[in-house]
């Protein structure tokens, strides 16, 4: 997996990892995509620890974080990234199953910059991966730092 | 000793015989003046020629002077008298010489009034020891009465006709009359006494007793009212005829008016009694030893004890008191604030044990001994049942700890299901989804059927738990009530429910409606399922009519209805319409889940009003719902 990428996929189902970098390469950014399965190992591509120590010094231009994360949960990440001067500023999108509106308030209230819902039906899904995916790998303007468009 | 003060015995009749107090030269003075008055009216008479007048002159004069001079001067008048005698009617006249013819005459003359003075002194001696005599029965008597003076109690004495005639300082000083004022006077027109029988009994007693006692009523000089016990004894004279009235009395008016108080106390007390024998609290004294001096009849009934038994016992023991402190501790304080409240645990005759709420007083009785009234109400009962209370919230506490715990267990149940529940779903969809376009070209018609039937079974299923969470969210989720302007929500679930149906012919008709306090998201989420229903139901009618009204608007109380025109129900489903995944089409006819209308009323339910529903298969239906203001109102 290329350790330089745009988008950090924080996901630990294969499936859906699978279906949402089916969803990117229609746009050709699927091998922007850099995939952690759980939450510690986005912390330690976030941190440059474990096997991402010898990475690029940049940010991803947004994170996709799933909630229901085994070890470090995504609200925990969250908390984590909002919480470091160096961090907060990348943007993130929570992508979970859950409508819960706990997790939801939860996660506005921790900084969350769009919070959307995999939608079961897979057009629905695939429209909403591609959408985030252009919006905010292609179209938003990232914070300083990021990786940039090669 | 007081001049003024009567004599008992009756001795004026001596006052005027006192003899004159003489000097020595008076005295003298008075036997030379005698003899020589004599003299002269001898020889006066003797010059009108009448005989022997001097002799019995000059007799006189010696006993006037021999009286009044006593010895001294007596022996003078003699002396004096027999020189002048000699002197001027003796012959030789005018010679102090006797002639011896004379001598007999002479010497009886001398004789006779030696005689006469003798008498005189002795008669004089003897009254004057009498006067004597008299002075010192005088001081006697005296002494005696100032000794009747000594005495507080008034005494006085009367004769038979009632008139004071001694009257001593006791009763000077209590009825307030000096003994002069009264003397003399009618002791009962004077004192206007009372008699508590009448006087004719009253002296047919004395007159054979000799005596009479009784309390007599009177007025004083100063017009108050007292009330004297009063004893009167009898005097007779030797002859045996009764002569006075002694009366001794002392003043009773303030033992009177006591025994009067405490009469009228004790008849108030009888009263007081009776009244506290009226009330069915029950009431006991006891006084400082801790023994019942009193029992009521609300006591009687309390505890199973008469009076009779209850009265003399020492009340802690006999009830066999439980207190709610140290018994040291509860006297301490009735003691410092006179009052003391609190429960205690008594038992009664028959052995049962009662609670009562009691009230202890501290008074005291007139000997100011402190005496304790004791109010208890029996409070058993409701002891019990404020036990079981607390029990029964115990229980209730317990079960919300277990609610709490199983609704904690269903929050996680539910949330497992969102996200792992809908996942596989997903995968399945998606990859069906893949699989198709891949394979699209090799896959057969009936092949596409089956894959399309896996998305359809997905999708549905995805819509099952979407639904059926938005369910569990509401049981879950805390109302957040605010005033909701109920008529601008239904045109927002109106437009919501247009925005998802298609193009169709509708006529809405939406009344005028309240305002209401809920919760609006949740009451939102009743309404869009309600039209949605009502749209949906309506499908297969030409011209479908949906209305949304009120039809009941009270303070605190609101019933609002959607209505269409649609396919209806049959009456005895009714039952079915509001249970959860329960349907009454098939899902051919209506897709739906079956969750709408058990959303509808559990968010109905949360604002503590009902649903109910009414229809006729191919008639409509119309849906109903209350609100109540007083849950949505907090």
């Amino acid at each position: 997996m290329e350790t330089l990428g745009r988008i950090l996929l924080v996901e630990d189902d294969q499936k859906d990892v699978e279906l949402t970098l089916e969803a990117l390469e229609e746009y050709n950014l699927a091998n922007e995509v850099v995939v952690a399965v759980d939450g510690e190992q986005a912390l330690d591509y976030l941190y440059y620890r474990g096997k991402f120590m010898r990475r690029a010094r940049e940010n991803p231009a947004v994170l996709l974080l799933d909630l229901k994360l085994p070890k470090v949960n995504g609200l925990e990440v969250l908390q984590q990234i909002k919480s470091d001067e160096n961090l907060k500023l990348i943007p993130v999108v929570v992508l979970t199953s859950s409508h819960e509106e706990k997790d939801m308030v939860a996660s506005y209230k921790l900084g969350v910059n769009a919070y959307v819902v995999k939608p079961v039906d897979f057009h629905e899904f695939v429209n909403a991966i591609k959408e985030l995916g252009v919006f905010w790998a292609v179209i938003n303007e990232p914070p300083p730092g990021s990786v940039r468009k090669r | 000793m007081n001049p003024s003060r009567i004599d008992a015995s009756e001795s004026v009749a001596y006052e005027s015989s006192r003899p004159l107090r003489l000097t020595h030269f008076q005295r003298y003075g008075l036997a030379v003046f005698s003899v020589s008055v004599a003299l002269a009216a001898a020889l006066f008479l003797q010059h009108f020629q009448f005989r022997d007048a001097a002799v019995p002159l000059l007799l006189f004069a010696c006993a006037i002077s021999s009286w009044y001079g006593k010895q001294g001067p007596a022996v003078l008048a003699v002396i004096l008298s027999l020189m002048g005698f000699s002197y001027l009617f003796v012959s030789p006249i005018y010679s102090l010489r006797v002639a011896p013819s004379e001598f007999p005459y002479f010497v009886i003359f001398a004789a006779f009034t030696s005689l006469i003075s003798w008498f005189a002194t002795i008669r004089r001696r003897v009254d004057d020891d009498l006067r004597l005599i008299r002075d010192r029965l005088k001081v006697e008597v005296e002494e005696r009465s100032s000794l009747l003076d000594l005495t507080h109690d008034s005494i006085f004495v009367r004769d038979m006709s009632s008139n004071i005639t001694y009257w001593n300082r006791g009763a000077e000083e209590f009825y307030e009359w000096t003994p002069k004022e009264v003397t003399g006077k009618r002791s009962d027109e004077l004192m206007s006494t009372i008699y508590p029988k009448s006087l004719e009994e009253i002296r047919a007693e004395l007159l054979e007793t000799n005596k009479w006692e009784g309390e007599l009523t009177r007025t004083k000089a100063d017009g108050t009212q007292v009330i004297v016990a009063s004893r009167w004894s009898l005097r007779r004279n030797q002859q045996g005829h009764p002569v006075a009235i002694l009366e001794t009395s002392n003043d009773i008016t303030v033992r009177k008016r006591r025994e009067k108080e405490i009469q009228t106390l004790n008849h108030e007390l009888a009263t007081q009694a009776r009244l506290l024998d009226q009330t069915h609290d029950s009431i006991f004294f006891r006084n400082v030893n801790g023994l019942i001096t009193y029992w009521n009849r609300g006591a009687q009934e309390l505890y199973g004890w008469s009076p009779e038994e209850a009265i003399g016992k020492r009340s802690h023991e006999f009830l066999r008191t439980i207190f709610p402190a140290a018994v040291e501790d509860i006297d301490r304080e009735l003691l410092r604030t006179s009052v003391w409240e609190g429960e205690l645990k008594h038992t009664k005759a028959d052995g049962t044990e009662v609670v009562v709420a009691s009230r202890w007083s501290l008074s005291r009785d007139d000997q100011g001994q402190p005496i304790v009234m004791e109010t208890s109400n029996d409070i058993t009962e409701r002891r019990n049942r404020e036990d079981e209370i607390r029990k029964l919230n115990q229980q209730l506490s317990n079960r919300a700890v277990e609610l709490d715990a199983s609704n904690k267990d269903l929050e996680a149940f539910a949330y497992s299901i969102s996200h792992d529940l809908r996942a596989p779903l997903r995968h399945m969809a998606g990859f069906a989804e893949l699989l198709c376009k891949s394979a699209a070209a090799s896959l057969n018609e009936k092949s596409m059927h089956y894959v399309t039937m896996i998305l359809e079974a997905a999708n549905r299923m995805g819509s099952l738990i979407d639904d059926l969470l938005a369910f569990s969210r509401i049981g879950r989720a805390e109302a957040h009530n605010s005033l909701v302007r109920l008529e601008q929500l239904v045109q927002e679930a109106v437009s919501e429910v247009r925005q998802d149906g298609n193009e169709r012919k509708i006529a809405w008709k939406i009344d005028p409606l309240p305002e209401w306090y809920g919760d609006r998201s949740m009451l939102r989420l009743a309404l869009v399922n309600l039209i949605s229903n009502a749209v949906k139901f309506t499908r297969t009618q030409p011209q479908a009519e949906i209305e949304i009204g009120c039809t009941e608007h009270k303070k605190d109380h609101v019933v609002l209805f959607v209505k269409d025109n649609g396919v209806g129900f049959d009456m005895k489903y009714s039952n079915k319409l509001f249970g959860v995944f329960q349907r009454l089409h098939a899902q051919e006819a209506f897709e739906g889940t079956g969750i709408g209308l058990a959303t509808v009323q559990r968010i109905v339910h949360r604002h503590g009003g009902h649903v109910w529903a009414e229809g006729i298969v191919d008639g409509g239906a119309t849906f109903y719902f209350s609100l109540n203001k007083s849950r949505g109102a907090n």
